[in-house]
């Protein structure tokens, strides 16, 4: 039996903290006492070091439990689930696109499918709604996303699967999405999307230098930065609702300047009042090495996401945050607010939080009416398949997928980060088996960031920062 | 007269209408249960996974049609009043011969429609309980008393009441029930008190006026035993979801101590009933008599983002699992829909041998 206390330590600057897992507190602790954990020494042992250790005790703290099996919660209820409360559906209506992005997971530079002229039949996409109403009896509200490809290559698909939907099916609160290139629109496109209620995204990556590095047209290689540039100007002018509706996707690419991009999005008119969702370009699936970026973006970055701490703690005002990491920064506070939620010890049967309920939440079907958990899992992998318009859901590769954590079981029960882990199959997708060296690689990953958090965390309590409740 | 009944809408809020249809005052024969197509209903079983049976109709079908008595209660699925019941009522209005109206947000819209067309309106406003409150004591009851209460929302509280009522019924008892549903008379029943929920009276004059609303059932209907369903719950608000601090269960527990007790929880309040035997003893003074299980789990996550509660629905075969692994514990006896009448019977002869020694 084990009787190390399950905790972490770490230090910011000269003050020392001890993680409970069992509690999910946080406790600053003397510098005494830490190096006593640390050397796990029993002859360093004192009156003192004794006292703390069981004040700590009686309060519930050092608890030695840990998971005994990883099994998550649900498990038992995963196909309950799943036919009564979908929440999303999201149809990859074509697999073309009048675009060639360098670092196009599509491109052939990684482990999945390349661009086709494939598109999804109406049939599907009716066959896929029917789907979805069907198993989200006790959902009042879904969300119908399209994708692609270039989603508006196959307009008239979205159309009228949209008006079926409608027609069909008024006892739901619909909510519709898209993510486009930006490129393809017109005024007939528009109008239905405003008349609608789309929620739009439009991919654009900076300034025209920086944009169209890698954002060129299939036809002509030319970029495609002033095209997109006039169509934000048409829906701004033209569809203001639609306006408010729209967000920008911005791929931080090997070749980017982060305050290059900064800048344009937070000088540039047009596109100052709108949100930003940022990524770098991925590396799951990647075939070959993997994208590194410059190191001075992630100076870059690193210094607007300090800056980010600096506002929460009253040091600088919140209009110096840079857009690039807005919707970091407000993330913070809900991320922060973790730790407030003392819990009544590690369950004995449990599972570490990664993973998502496969198909629940954003199950994406594509043009062949194959189920995938999410558009970011490779379609031409076997273990990702979650099932398809024929024969419903694959309840097995749906249990495995949630229950990633049973890959290398033994590593889930002992990590201390379990609670805030983020794995998911994406991470550990080998095509045809999930990848133990993968997820190995992800835990060390995701420990530093976890651990970067406490201490984030840390360093902003001292000064009151973060309000219960808000 | 025209029996025809129409219920609008057949969802989990109004399955007890559906499930006890004969039960229905005044020969009401409820033939047309809507729905609306995309709520995932095809037949009755799709809402609370019980028995099927024909009443659901599609609410464009042409199956509708010779509305006759209409029953409209608060829709518990997505539904819009502008788009979905008033060109109904509108499309309908010829053959509606009366409406009641247990929907109270929208009550005065379709009452105005009813005045307009000249159709029979009833809402809760007709049903109200009026108590004197000469008397300021507690009477000491002596009919035996059943509290049906349950930990939160959503867990079939009601359809528990109607079995337990008409299990005794069926054996020939004479039993009362006061029913938590607004629509609880149209099944024969009495409704909770309007008074109890209200904010005119003091919390003391409410408990001396239930204690008095039940004196007078025991004294006018003379019955063998009394049910009462208490709304609300004992737990009813969560942190992080909007919900409500309410009393009600202790103003109840004050009025009269009940002879059996039974919560009724969610598929996952499992773990938090084992704890119940000693909090409700300590909070009101009940003993636990069993909990009942529905298949209904609560789902924070989701109550969470969209800041309203969520639930997901349980297939039975995993709730009996479930029920079969929690009675292992021995401290207290877990039911679902299966079994039920193995509590009722318990009860029976719990009861029961309370005659053996007569109270004189």
């Amino acid at each position: 039996m084990n009787d190390s206390p399950f905790i972490h330590l770490f230090n910011v600057a000269d003050e020392y903290f001890l993680y409970d897992v069992n509690k999910n507190n946080i406790l600053q602790i003397d510098f005494l006492l830490f190096k006593y954990f640390v050397n796990k020494n029993s002859k360093e042992m004192d009156k003192s070091i004794y006292s703390s250790i069981e004040r700590l005790k009686k309060r519930g703290y050092l608890s030695c439990n840990k998971i005994e099996k990883i099994e998550h919660p649900m498990s038992k209820i995963i196909q309950s689930y799943l036919t009564s409360k979908l929440q999303s559906i999201c149809l990859q209506v074509t697999q073309d696109c009048n675009l060639r992005c360098e670092y196009c997971v599509y491109s052939g530079n990684y482990l999945n499918r390349s661009h086709d002229k494939k598109i999804m039949s109406l049939e599907t996409a009716q066959n896929a709604i029917d789907f979805l109403i069907q198993n989200s009896s006790e959902s009042d509200r879904v969300c119908i996303g399209f994708y692609g490809g270039e989603p508006l290559l196959n307009f008239d698909v979205i159309k009228d699967t949209v008006l079926y939907a409608l027609e069909k099916y008024p006892g739901k609160n619909y909510y519709f999405t898209l993510t486009t290139n930006g490129t393809v629109f017109n005024e007939n496109y528009l109008s239905f999307l405003e008349e609608h209620k789309f929620s739009i995204t439009i991919s654009i990556d900076g300034d025209q230098k920086i944009h169209d590095m890698n954002r060129k047209f299939k036809d002509s290689d030319k970029g495609s930065f002033y095209t997109i540039m006039k169509n934000i100007e048409r829906i701004k002018e033209s569809y203001p609702n639609l306006a408010k509706r729209m967000m920008f996707s911005v791929v931080l690419s090997v070749s980017s300047d982060f305050m290059g991009c900064n800048e344009f999005f937070t000088n540039t008119n047009i596109l100052k009042e709108t949100e930003l969702s940022v990524s770098t370009v991925s590396n799951r699936y990647k075939d070959g090495e993997h994208n590194v970026q410059k190191e001075n973006n992630i100076i870059s970055q690193r210094y607007e996401l300090f800056k980010c701490i600096l506002i929460l703690i009253g040091k600088l005002d919140e209009s110096c945050c840079s857009k690039m990491v807005k919707n970091y920064y407000y993330k913070l506070r809900e991320h922060y607010k973790q730790f407030y939620i003392t819990e009544n010890g590690v369950k004995p049967i449990s599972h570490p939080s990664g993973p998502c309920i496969p198909g629940a939440f954003r199950l994406f079907v594509n043009v062949d009416g194959n189920f995938f958990p999410c558009e970011k899992v490779s379609e031409i992998s076997s273990v990702s398949k979650i099932g398809d318009l024929k024969n419903g859901f694959f309840y097995q590769n749906i249990n495995t997928i949630l229950n990633i954590g049973k890959l290398g079981d033994d590593m889930c029960k002992e990590c201390w980060a379990y609670r805030y882990c983020k794995v998911c199959v994406a991470s550990v997708d080998n095509l045809t088996n999930l990848s133990i060296e993968k997820k190995k690689d992800c835990c060390k990953r995701i420990k530093k960031e976890v651990e970067m958090m406490m201490k984030e965390y840390c360093f902003v309590s001292k000064y009151n920062a973060i309000e219960e409740g808000n | 007269m025209n029996n025809r009944t129409t219920l609008l809408f057949a969802d989990r809020e109004t399955i007890a209408l559906m499930r006890y249809k004969s039960k229905l005052v005044n020969n009401m024969d409820l033939s047309n249960a809507v729905v609306l197509t995309g709520w995932g209903t095809k037949n009755l079983s799709d809402i609370d996974y019980r028995e099927n049976d024909n009443s659901i109709r599609f609410y464009n079908s042409e199956d509708i049609f010779n509305i006759g008595t209409l029953i409209i209660s608060e829709p518990y699925r997505y539904c819009i009043l502008e788009s979905n019941i008033l060109p109904f009522l509108e499309n309908n209005k010829k053959t509606i011969e009366k409406i009641f109206c247990y929907w109270d947000s929208q009550s005065k819209t379709i009452e105005t429609f009813c005045k307009k067309y000249k159709i029979e309106f009833y809402n809760n406003e007709n049903e109200k309980v009026i108590i004197e409150n000469k008397n300021k004591n507690l009477y000491q009851l002596r009919v035996p008393i059943v509290y049906i209460s349950s930990i939160s929302e959503m867990s079939d509280k009601f359809l528990c009441q109607m079995e337990m009522f008409n299990y005794f019924k069926e054996k020939g008892y004479n039993v009362q029930l006061v029913g938590t549903k607004s629509y609880s008379k149209l099944l024969g029943i009495k409704s909770f008190p309007s008074f109890m929920i209200e904010n005119y009276f003091s919390n003391t004059e409410k408990i001396i006026a239930f204690n008095h609303y039940l004196k007078y059932i025991e004294d006018i209907d003379n019955p063998d035993l009394i049910i009462i369903g208490i709304p609300g719950g004992i737990n009813g608000f969560i942190n992080e979801v909007p919900g409500y601090f309410d009393d009600l269960q202790y103003l109840v527990s004050r009025a009269t101590k009940p002879d059996i007790t039974i919560i009724c929880g969610l598929y996952n309040e499992v773990q938090e009933a084992e704890k119940l035997s000693s909090i409700i003893e300590n909070k009101y003074g009940w003993r636990l008599d069993g909990v009942f299980i529905n298949n209904m789990l609560f789902d924070l996550q989701l109550s969470k983002i969209y800041d309203k509660k969520e639930y997901v629905k349980i297939n039975n075969e995993v709730v009996q699992q479930k029920i079969i692994e929690a009675n292992q514990n021995k401290i207290t006896s877990f039911y679902s829909y299966e079994n039920l009448n193995k509590l009722y019977e318990s009860i029976e002869d719990k009861l029961i041998s309370y005659g053996n020694e007569n109270l004189i």
